[in-house]
């Protein structure tokens, strides 16, 4: 898992991607805490936060459109999947170096909350929340987006796919009023993965919000588990 | 060292491989011999664990690929038919990856060194794999399966793409490496597996049809032996003589190549060595041989022949 992860990693800034995705990030952040709280001299970061997740659901798939297309395509899953180690490792070392790519994202907007500290009071528990909230939502599209890497051999299907799947998520979420039946604003409640995430963003740690964030991302790794199992099998 | 039992592969109602058993020694070299499409890819595939069978077992140093992939991947060094290289990584980098991946607990620096001297690639560690020829693509491949000194090298057409001198070199290098290691290799190309393997496996639609040495399956394919001869003088007179030999089972004549001569391909009966009767009564008439050679096919006629005998027999398909 360590050498995949690695490896992930270099690749990340070998190629132009990582690049790409830190540039982008940083400059949409920037972008929304100018906007958001520097123009609108606002100090609450709450409003930093509120935009970025619809425009990190964009960014997503350039993280993990590669993980599995391009292995499959160029053929190197031979090399992955002939070494001793095992398919669980070889998928969690894909996710986490994603997550540590936009960890590293995150940890550049860490200078946000401290500058607004100095010219106004900065909550630190909600700042907290909401960057966790971020990461858990975020594991959450990359969980998604690695699942679906691993479906097909072309890197463009695999983003085009992911940006409609996690729009379609996001649309999903919105369409709850517009149904009287309890059951269907149940059911929407619970597929649409945005729902659960303003809760955080004010502060309120909830475990069963948390706990299905992790399952959503535990459900989508452990599919692509089952779909590199299952081409073993055709 | 390998152990395949009753292995088979159906893809849907496709059979690539049909219910093949076999054994490799420590230390034998053995070739899988077929067309392309044979079967000899899925078998490897199946032994290195990369894809799952439909049926039966394989066993690496008596575990079993099955119920314990990884303890068996640790035995195997494979090198798949597409060298499996990221082209933006360079051949240090790779091979650094690789031998992480692979846990091998060797001194790193040491062992790259060893192997990347071995498979000649020093002078391009530095270069992107992006920008090596096919050839160094293949070695940088063979390095990588090298790597951790595995007991067992898989290696599927190994020489594929590489010009006749790099061909040499990769023969050589996986000659010397079987004095160490175990090693199935493949190939379509009948010259290469006679000149490196002991043994050879042919493989046609899925089954085996012969498992043999290289110079057996010749001799049980002709059943006797036949000889070349180029004999100078009257043809008439010297088939009268020939066939007038004890152990001469026939001989007939072919074109006339050097003037004033002819040849001839002589059958002798089985395990009778003709060539010195047939020396003394062609001296004795004054009829001088001017050429005499062994006439073993070539493995391009086992070939041939087995997949037609197998075409003959099954017709099915």
């Amino acid at each position: 898992m360590r050498a995949i992860f690695k490896k992930e990693i270099n690749q990340y800034f070998h190629s132009i991607v990582g690049y790409v995705f830190l540039a982008m990030f940083a400059l949409i952040s920037g972008l929304f805490f100018t906007m958001q709280n520097l123009l609108s001299q606002n100090g609450d970061i709450r409003y930093f936060f509120s935009g970025m997740v619809s425009v990190l659901m964009f960014l997503t798939p350039i993280l993990t459109m590669r993980l599995f297309a391009e292995e499959k395509k160029i053929k190197t899953d031979q090399l992955l999947l002939t070494a001793p180690v095992s398919l669980t490792g070889i998928v969690m070392g894909k996710f986490l170096a994603a997550m540590a790519i936009f960890g590293i994202g995150m940890a550049m907007t860490l200078i946000y909350p401290i500058t607004l500290s100095f010219f106004g009071k900065v909550d630190i528990w909600v700042t907290v929340g909401n960057y966790f909230a971020l990461a858990i939502v975020i594991g959450t599209f990359i969980a998604i987006g690695i699942f679906i890497s691993a479906l097909t051999e072309s890197q463009v299907v695999a983003a085009v796919v992911t940006y409609c799947v996690l729009f379609g998520l996001l649309l999903i979420g919105n369409m709850g009023s517009f149904f009287n039946n309890e059951i269907i604003i149940k059911a929407l409640d619970y597929l649409s993965i945005f729902n659960r995430y303003g809760e955080f963003t004010i502060g309120i740690f909830n475990p069963a919000s948390a706990l299905y964030y992790a399952s959503i991302i535990f459900l989508f790794l452990f599919l692509t588990v089952q779909v590199l199992e299952r081409r073993r099998w055709n | 060292m390998i152990e395949v039992r009753n292995l088979s592969k159906h893809y849907g109602k496709k059979i690539a491989v049909r219910d093949i058993s076999f054994r490799v020694e420590e230390g034998e070299i053995v070739g899988f011999l077929g067309p392309n499409g044979a079967g000899k890819s899925t078998t490897m595939n199946m032994l290195t664990g990369y894809l799952s069978s439909t049926g039966g077992d394989a066993f690496i140093d008596g575990i079993n690929v099955l119920d314990n992939p990884i303890e068996a991947k640790k035995k195997i060094g494979y090198l798949p038919e597409h060298p499996p290289l990221y082209l933006d990584m360079t051949v240090d980098e790779q091979l650094n990856f690789a031998y992480e991946l692979k846990g091998v607990k060797l001194d790193r620096k040491k062992h790259l060194d060893e192997i990347c001297s071995l498979v000649r690639i020093e002078d391009v560690r530095g270069r992107a794999v992006r920008n090596l020829s096919k050839g160094y693509r293949q070695r940088v491949g063979l390095a990588q399966a090298l790597l951790g000194a595995p007991d067992v090298l898989i290696l599927d057409e190994p020489t594929v793409g590489l010009d006749p001198k790099q061909i040499i070199e990769i023969r050589n290098v996986i000659s010397d490496l079987g004095r160490k290691h175990t090693i199935i290799l493949s190939s379509h190309i009948l010259p290469e597996v006679s000149a490196v393997c002991e043994r050879v496996l042919v493989i046609n639609r899925g089954s085996i049809v012969a498992d043999d040495k290289p110079e057996n399956l010749s001799y049980s394919l002709t059943g006797g032996r036949k000889l070349q001869a180029r004999i100078a003088g009257p043809q008439a007179e010297i088939l009268r003589s020939v066939r007038g030999i004890l152990g001469v089972s026939s001989c007939e004549a072919s074109e006339s190549v050097e003037t004033g001569s002819f040849d001839y391909v002589i059958e002798s009966d089985e395990n009778v060595d003709i060539r010195k009767p047939l020396f003394h009564e062609l001296a004795s008439k004054g009829y001088p041989i001017l050429l005499l050679k062994p006439l073993d096919l070539t493995l391009e006629d086992i070939f041939l022949q087995l997949t037609r005998d197998a075409a003959e027999e099954g017709g099915e398909e």
